[in-house]
């Protein structure tokens, strides 16, 4: 088990190296930062002067090294808008992604789980048919109108909640519910598949052979067992989440790393986009190594198999 | 007098007393919470920065001069008087005496210096780095209240850079850089303004509070908060439930405002929208193509297609249904001219809507069949002021309407800088949105001129002449005369397409108040914010 774990590891590892090595030349193809963060009236010998500062004039191997000797270091570089360490700035805008992703998953879990149980369970019925609906309208609605439209009737017209902005638990609600709306659809279909697979297994059967409430069959005996892809398959997608925000992010004046890493973009902040795409990489990355630990620990054929 | 009527009169007289001076007495009340666009760059390492960085810290700081709340024209703000040299190689400001940075410390004229300096830093990005660099010679303290600039050549331009807004120039203070560091000073800002610094929140707000002892007096809102907010209909929603106070709008959240009973406060010309044909390069430059219609070497042909493209544009249709009436295009003939600034002519007259004589021009200019002519429209949103990208929309309609074969894109807009620097858009049409500066020159010579960096316009060695003796021109009025000539020039070789003026709107909350600068210097600026309060 050990081995396995060292070896997805040192893969995990291999390919942030590469989302490095790609994001960093990558964001050079954009052009020359130094454009918007001086003004219209700068002089050629002011850019000049700041290129050389930010060691731009040197040839992007040596930016590329130097870049991979500090990164070694801990050191991720300077922000060349905010002027400060993009941990600096990762550390104050993070924690937000972080907490709305929870709360928007737990939420996207709490809606998905139980109409994908009742839709395996009532399989073809009306009920089904809704709860397939359901995850048509999810995958299809747009999330900037979604979101517009939970402003408008919870903020604007019941002044129920707070319009925008990160704050006290209720503003959590309306990104988070527009967040895990995306998410609820994919989870909800997962749960109905694998809860349609369980239910046909001989340990179910013996279950009601034996004359166990239906609510025990389902919600104790089958779900706990079809639960696992659905978890698993959730890790990744909160990665994904984090890193998708953007739309949610903006229309809620949420201070979030999607945010972070459009801005980032659009001003040809290198270090920053470094720093924010390696951030979210490690995400997917981590959420992929746990899984296959979690999948290799419970089915010792994976951790075994070449 | 019984002593009963002199206790009356004495009573009398304490209530006279105290509503007499209630009012300049008043403390500051309340809280206004304005959504803007961005917080910036949220690096508050003013005057080291450029001054959109300082957008949402404005208020912290004062500048050398203030603008006169009515006609926006310089007025003292921590320079109370400013004399420039015979020779007009030096500027003497007599500074403010008795006024107090946040911190405790007092101003004097080693803060100006300082200030210069922080502007020079190597790592520095501020619109003044280049103008310090090239102009001044050196920053002399002469007393605690009299600083003098000793210019390298006479130079008239440096007295609009100390203004209020833009914010090029900001004071801050030795003593607290020198007592909590370069990086603590631009993370935590201390200035002169009306408003302290007390918090910031990255990506988040920032948070200020009223400065009571402020040497204009005291603010009226006790605090200021100003938020980020991207969405602008979100803005528009956070407006309606009263979480915010001010924010700044397009046109086209304008009908949903009014219907919502919100204010609607409007700035005045605060841009020009004007067509800009990229390619009218030097023939000598990289990135010229003889094969641009407005920019071959048969000159007279070429303004004729330029001539064309203007009479196509059906301006006063953009104003009304774009812009939702939000503009204006009498007057707005000269490039770079606003009314009532220095260098604007109302003679010169707007191209009429004529889209037959525009074909007529056209095949004149040897494209009987405009289909011929290929376009590509460039609608980038710009940066600060985005309403250029729907003009340019419709500007691309118009040419189709007589046939011209128009191809559309959106790039990113640091690109289109960048390649606007390297003059690579030949072919290229964008609507850029200029803003009113003090003196036209001061963004022509900076926009339109060979020798500059940015190039947004065309070059033509003969506006270069024009540009250079105007910004060599020490005298006011001669100088006002040439930029008139300037406008005059740019029009008749029509070197670019001007559409309108247009309005910056802000929403605000039915009780807010506010007492602006006139639309056109505050380039879109917060301002005066000292003014703002809520009605009760």
């Amino acid at each position: 088990m050990s081995r396995f774990i060292v070896g997805r590891a040192l893969q995990s590892l291999l390919s942030l190296f590469v989302v490095s090595l790609v994001v960093f030349y990558a964001a050079r193809l954009t052009g020359d930062p130094t454009v918007l963060m001086l003004s219209e009236m700068a002089t050629k010998e002011e850019a000049a002067q700041l290129r050389a500062h930010l060691g731009l004039d040197k040839p992007i191997t040596t930016q590329y090294a130097l870049f991979l000797k500090q990164a070694a270091q801990g050191d991720l570089g300077e922000s060349t808008r905010y002027h400060r360490p993009v941990t600096d700035v990762l550390t104050a805008r993070f924690p937000a992604s972080l907490q709305l992703g929870s709360v928007a998953i737990v939420i996207s879990i709490l809606i998905a789980l139980p109409i994908g149980v009742y839709s395996a369970v009532h399989r073809g019925t009306a009920l089904d048919v809704a709860g397939r609906l359901f995850a048509v309208l999810g995958q299809s609605l747009p999330l900037f109108w979604l979101g517009l439209i939970l402003i408008l009737i919870f903020a604007v017209w019941f002044g129920w909640l707070p319009a925008a902005g990160r704050g006290g638990p209720a503003n959590f609600i309306l990104p988070a519910v527009t967040m895990g709306w995306a998410t609820t659809p994919a989870i909800m279909r997962l749960t109905r598949s694998s809860m349609l697979e369980v239910l046909e297994s001989e340990y179910v059967k013996l279950a009601r052979i034996k004359g166990l409430p239906e609510w025990k069959v389902v919600w104790k005996h089958a779900l706990k067992n079809a639960l696992l892809p659905v978890v698993t398959f959730s890790v990744l997608l909160f990665a994904e989440m984090i890193a998708g925000a953007i739309v949610t992010e903006t229309v809620f004046a949420w201070p979030g790393v999607g945010q972070l890493l459009i801005s980032s973009v659009n001003t040809r902040d290198f270090p920053m986009v470094q720093a924010t795409v390696l951030l979210l990489a490690s995400l997917f990355v981590l959420g992929n190594f746990g899984v296959d630990v979690l999948y290799a620990w419970l089915n010792p054929k994976i951790r075994y198999a070449r | 007098m019984t002593s009963i009527m002199k206790r009356i009169l004495l009573i009398f007289c304490a209530a006279w007393l105290t509503s007499a001076s209630s009012g300049a007495l008043a403390a500051p009340e309340g809280t206004i919470v304005i959504g803007l666009s961005s917080l910036g760059a949220e690096d508050w390492l003013v005057p080291a920065r450029p001054q959109a960085n300082a957008i949402a810290i404005i208020p912290v700081f004062d500048t050398l001069l203030q603008r006169d709340d009515k006609t926006g024209q310089p007025a003292p703000g921590l320079a109370t008087k400013w004399e420039q040299s015979k020779d007009g190689k030096t500027w003497t400001f007599d500074l403010r005496p008795g006024v107090k940075f946040h911190d405790g410390s007092d101003f004097t004229a080693e803060d100006v210096k300082f200030s210069y300096e922080v502007a020079l830093r190597p790592d520095s990005t501020s619109d003044m780095k280049g103008v310090f660099t090239n102009f001044v010679q050196s920053v002399e303290v002469v007393s605690p209240t009299r600083v003098v600039f000793h210019m390298k050549q006479p130079n008239w331009e440096i007295l609009y850079k100390f203004l209020e807004v833009p914010p090029f120039f900001p004071i801050v203070s030795k003593k607290y850089f020198d007592k909590v560091g370069w990086q603590e000073a631009g993370r935590k800002p201390v200035g002169t303004g009306p408003y302290k610094f007390v918090e910031h929140k990255l990506g988040e707000y920032v948070k200020l509070e009223a400065n009571e002892n402020w040497w204009k007096g005291a603010p009226r809102a006790k605090t200021i908060i100003i938020r980020g907010i991207p969405e602008e209909a979100t803005r528009v929603a956070l407006l309606q439930t009263g979480e915010i106070n001010l924010a700044p709008v397009g046109s086209d959240s304008l009908a949903k405002v009014k219907s919502a009973g919100l204010k609607i406060i409007r700035m005045q010309n605060l841009m020009q929208m004007v067509v800009g044909l990229e390619g009218q390069y030097l023939p000598d430059r990289e990135g010229y193509d003889p094969k641009v219609p407005w920019a071959q070497p048969d000159k007279a042909k070429a303004l004729k297609v330029r001539q064309a493209l203007s009479l196509a544009i059906n301006r006063q249709e953009i104003v009304n249904k774009v812009l939702q009436g939000m503009g204006t295009v009498e007057g707005s003939a000269g490039i770079q001219s606003f009314p009532g600034m220095p260098g604007f002519d109302p003679s010169l007259k707007v191209d009429p809507y004529d889209p037959e004589r525009a074909k007529k021009l056209l095949a004149e200019a040897g494209y009987p069949d405009p289909s011929k002519i290929s376009i590509i429209v460039d609608s980038t949103p710009h940066a600060a002021r985005p309403t250029n990208s729907a003009v340019a929309q419709a500007v691309a309609l118009y040419w189709r309407n007589i046939g011209i074969d128009v191809k559309e894109r959106t790039s990113d807009y640091a690109n289109l800088m960048d390649q606007g620097i390297k003059r690579k858009l030949a072919g290229v049409v964008w609507v850029y949105p200029t803003p009113a500066f003090d003196e036209p020159v001061m963004q022509l010579y900076t926009v339109t001129y060979s020798k500059a960096r940015t190039q947004l316009f065309a070059e033509y060695p003969e506006l270069d002449a024009l540009l250079e003796k105007t910004v060599s021109e020490m005298d006011q009025n001669k100088r006002w005369e040439l930029q008139k000539e300037t406008a005059k020039w740019m029009n008749e070789h029509e070197i670019a397409i001007p559409i309108c003026y247009a309005d910056m709107l802000w929403a605000a909350s039915p009780k807010f108040e506010w007492t602006s600068l006139p639309g056109q210097v505050t380039v879109g600026y917060l301002n005066n914010v000292d003014t703002m309060y809520l009605a009760k």
